[in-house]
């Protein structure tokens, strides 16, 4: 299982289009992926779970992936968040 | 994949649509929309409600929305169901939407259960943000 930490940078936070491209983004792999902010820990395939953070900008979230794809999956979302899911700001 | 239609007072239907459409970044299929008007005679609308049924039923059945248990929209859906097939909820918001059109690879009966609580979960009471809004004035 891999987990780590990141920020959430973009403007809007983890909003309802940025939740349904990270939900896109970890169900193209077969691992597990789940998203944990101030203790709730939801998972990252789900659309409904992860708007239920309201993670704003700034809000630290973990990220635990695990299955045979864990570092392909981790890889991707920690680039989307980076990327600011890319959005125009 | 499961067909979506939703009957709704209004412009409702039509609007959820366009929020889910922005939402999901693309427009989704077989999703249509019947809008009840204040002028319409509920009840003519059954024929093209039917064939819009049958139009988004591809064989793995349709699911319809709508907003108001009891209202004109909503007894519509009663006359269209068919148990197994042809299933409705009443209730629709934005994210019953956003849930079945997530899940609509699924069997109906499964979409059902989705729907509801995805609804029911949408309905939160909004926590303040820790920033104090009420000093800040903003």
């Amino acid at each position: 299982m891999l987990q780590q930490e990141v920020e959430i940078i973009n403007k809007l936070g983890l909003h309802a289009r940025a939740a349904a491209r990270l939900t896109q983004v970890a169900g193209r792999f077969k691992s597990n992926v789940w998203i944990t902010r101030n203790g709730r820990r939801v998972n990252a395939k789900s659309i409904m779970g992860v708007m239920m953070l309201a993670a704003a900008r700034g809000s630290r979230v973990v990220l635990e992936t695990e299955g045979p794809d864990e570092q392909e999956a981790m890889t991707a979302i920690t680039r989307l968040v980076a990327g600011r899911f890319e959005e125009d700001e | 994949m499961i067909g979506v239609l939703i009957i709704t007072h209004g412009t409702l239907g039509e609007a959820l649509i366009h929020c889910a459409s922005h939402v999901l970044n693309k427009r989704p299929t077989r999703l249509k929309q019947i809008g009840v008007t204040a002028q319409d005679d509920p009840f003519n609308l059954l024929p093209q409600a039917r064939a819009l049924v049958k139009e988004l039923d591809d064989g793995d059945g349709v699911l319809i929305l709508s907003d108001m248990y009891g209202g004109s929209p909503a007894n519509i859906v009663a006359k269209l169901l068919v148990p197994g097939r042809i299933e409705g909820v009443a209730g629709v918001n934005l994210p019953m939407l956003i849930r079945v059109l997530t899940y609509r690879d699924m069997p109906l009966q499964m979409i059902v259960t989705k729907a509801v609580s995805g609804g029911c979960e949408g309905v939160v009471r909004i926590p303040a943000l820790v920033v104090n809004n009420a000093a800040t004035g903003s």
